[in-house]
């Protein structure tokens, strides 16, 4: 293994980490990157078998725990009403991601401001606004110009369809006068920079056998690697390693066949999410830092959002066919987006339709709801969801509290003996009221749309694919962790770019907006090359 | 790029006996019998588990486990192995092993529901084709897009700050 010292290491090779590497690769420094997945080959994704939706609830389920790979660590979310879903391999959470890719809104960078909760971020989306169309045409977004939702914005792509599911509601929310739009989503829906264009397989959440899905591993990364990126795989970071002068020297990793190996940096940079980034952290102990890395604050690990979720389903009359097309991406509704104090709740949240679901999903969702029985009712029951469902998650903004947080299991350890995260989780009072008010409008909805049963699941359970909050930016290094630049207050040559580093949440998907974070915080310092330590 | 996403398939666990078969079509008739206009068939009628292919080794141990257990239930509530009982102490048993939110039952019925439904005579008959999606994928209809001139014309929906 050559471990020579390296000008720049990156740990996780991500939706942040891939946009990160790419970006300064441009400065022609060595540049590493340690990922503890592997490469994946798109041939044996689910959609390339009949059995593709069972794959999906197995070796391809969202949950590291239920998934279990060799290469996934075990989360404790035993206090949490949201399990964690994630993915280790190249291209991270985009490998399984649905797609959806909206931006943050201006508002959400000042949600102090507008509302006098919680904290407004150190950058805004003005800033932030060229990152994330370089980010989009990177990743390749499909869209529809004139969002009255959102400041004016080009998109690479055309949309994907309503179908039959789309149209039927996009129809439902006309006639409440409510906001509908296509869904901004990293599919190629014509074939773009050597992707082929999307063919309707429906499950994206088990990876796109036919490439037209932007995950990082077929946008950044061959580019990234192209332009001169190292990218070792199976590389699981233990600890990040400081000098006597309190810098980050390199990290302490175990490679494929678990030996222990160091590698040195000049600069580290950690992009493994809301929960790789602290554990990570928390298991970096040495004597400058007894409670973690850069966690002079105790903030690490604090503040955790997950963006509890409502999945509310409904029941069609006529075959509607969802289970083909991208499976979460068709329209999405941001009526309920911006505060109104009136609903009984600050901030809000984005209606996003799904198409429907797959037979399996449909059965064993069935099965367990009570919809469908075993017996003699199950194929009457069967026939009755599925092809005929339709409905939406709503995703809302989750705000920070201290008590959510991240901290390292006493016990739970991954393949390589490194300890676990342990997520400590309750929904606020907000949070609830929001999801009572999203589960009522969907229905409301859903209903005018000729719905004639209607399922919901709030919180959901299995849908904490978004971590955030637990490293975050801000300008006092007593109640934050980096800086406006993304660099950790207490150690110069430390800089964290994933969602660890949010201040507060949205009420949208957030890769997009850790992409254009990440190409930020690159841009930044190859503006400062010079003066990075300053 | 190495290909290096799945390990290589492992062999498939050792078959089931013909005692673990019983059971298990006994229970596969209690999920998914036959409907009754005989449209479509029961599970038990396609031999969803003629052999272990597709089960991991630790699968086919949670299995093995269950079906003894279930017998032993039987057993003890009936005084007769699991495949002998009507279908309504069977229920009962199932009833409690759910209760107990047993990952034998889970694990079960997950597989279950997934061979037939990816069954060869089953796919055409819930309107899917007997294939994989890739490489053909699906036809979705673009749907009307006139549907959006009304939205497009709202004013500005975010705020300024």
């Amino acid at each position: 293994m050559n471990n020579d010292p390296v000008d720049l290491l990156i740990i996780g090779a991500g939706a942040a980490g891939a946009a990160f590497a790419w970006s300064m690769a441009d400065t022609r420094m060595r540049i590493l990157c340690l990922e503890q997945g592997e490469w994946m080959n798109p041939a044996q994704y689910p959609s390339t078998g009949r059995d593709g939706e069972l794959r999906h609830l197995r070796e391809f389920s969202f949950n590291p725990n239920v998934r279990g790979r060799a290469t996934d660590y075990p989360v404790n979310g035993s206090a949490s009403p949201i399990q964690i879903a994630n993915f280790n391999g190249v291209g991270g959470g985009t490998v399984l991601y649905a797609a959806h890719f909206p931006r943050f809104h201006p508002s959400d960078f000042r949600v102090r401001t507008c509302d006098g909760v919680a904290d407004d971020w150190p950058v805004d989306y003005a800033t932030l606004e060229p990152f994330f169309a370089e980010n989009d045409r990177m990743m390749g977004v499909a869209g529809l110009a004139g969002d009255p939702a959102y400041p004016p914005k080009a998109v690479p792509l055309p949309p994907v369809p309503l179908g039959a599911s789309g149209e039927r509601l996009a129809a439902a929310f006309n006639q409440l006068g409510w906001h509908w739009w296509p869904s901004d989503s990293a599919i190629a829906t014509r074939p773009y920079e050597g992707r082929d264009r999307c063919v309707n397989l429906g499950p994206c959440t088990s990876g796109c056998a036919q490439g037209a899905k932007g995950s990082t591993d077929i946008t950044y990364w061959p580019e990234a690697i192209r332009r001169g990126v190292q990218l070792r795989t199976r590389a699981r970071v233990r600890e990040i390693t400081v000098g006597a002068d309190g810098m980050a020297n390199g990290a302490v990793y175990y490679d494929e066949h678990g030996r222990e190996q160091f590698q040195a940096a000049h600069v580290v940079v950690l992009a493994c999410n809301g929960i790789g980034t602290p554990r990570l952290m928390l298991n970096s102990v040495s004597g400058r830092f007894p409670n973690g890395i850069a966690n002079s604050s105790g903030q690490v690990g604090r503040n955790l959002m997950l963006h509890p979720y409502a999945s509310v389903m409904g029941t069609f009359p006529e075959r509607l066919d969802g289970q083909f097309g991208p499976a979460g991406c068709c329209i999405w509704s941001q009526e309920f987006y911006e505060t109104d104090r009136a609903r009984g709740f600050v901030r809000g949240y984005t209606m996003e339709i799904i198409r429907g679901r797959g037979a399996l999903t449909t059965a064993m969702n069935g099965l367990a709801s009570g919809q469908i029985p075993w017996g003699p009712g199950f194929h009457e029951a069967f026939g009755r969801l599925f092809a005929h469902s339709a409905g939406m998650v709503a995703i809302l903004e989750d705000l920070p509290e201290a008590h959510n947080r991240v901290t390292l299991d006493p016990v739970l350890k991954d393949g390589d003996g490194i300890p676990a995260p342990a997520i400590h989780y309750t929904l606020s009072e907000n949070s609830r009221r929001m999801l009572d008010h999203a589960v009522a409008r969907a229905t409301e909805v859903l209903r005018a749309a000729g719905a004639t049963e209607v399922h919901a699941e709030a919180p959901w359970r299995a849908a904490g694919w978004h971590n955030m909050g637990t490293a975050r930016m801000g300008s006092d290094p007593a109640r934050s962790v980096v800086d406006a630049r993304g660099r950790a207050h207490d150690v110069k040559n430390l800089f964290i770019i994933d969602g660890s580093i949010f201040v507060t949440s949205g009420g949208v998907n957030p890769t997009s907006t850790i992409q254009a974070l990440a190409l930020y915080i690159a841009d930044g310092m190859k503006r400062n090359l010079a003066n990075l330590f300053d | 790029m190495s290909d290096t996403s799945a390990a290589p398939a492992a062999p498939a666990p050792p078959p089931f006996t013909a005692a673990e078969r019983a059971i298990l079509d006994a229970l596969m008739d209690l999920m998914i019998p036959a409907s009754p206009d005989g449209r479509m068939p029961s599970a038990q009628s396609l031999a969803l588990y003629a052999q272990t292919a597709g089960l991991t080794a630790a699968e086919a141990a949670t299995f093995r486990g269950g079906l003894a257990d279930l017998d032993a239930r039987a057993q003890a509530a009936r005084g007769a192995g699991f495949a002998a009982l009507d279908p309504a102490a069977a229920q009962a048993i199932v009833a409690a092993l759910r209760a107990e939110r047993s990952a034998f039952l889970h694990a079960f019925t997950l597989h279950t529901a997934a061979r037939y439904l990816a069954h060869d005579a089953v796919m055409p008959l819930i309107g899917l084709e007997p294939r994989a999606s890739w490489p053909r994928g699906h036809a979705v209809a673009e749907g009307d897009w006139s549907l959006i001139e009304v939205v497009r014309a709202r004013p500005r929906l975010y705020r300024a700050v």
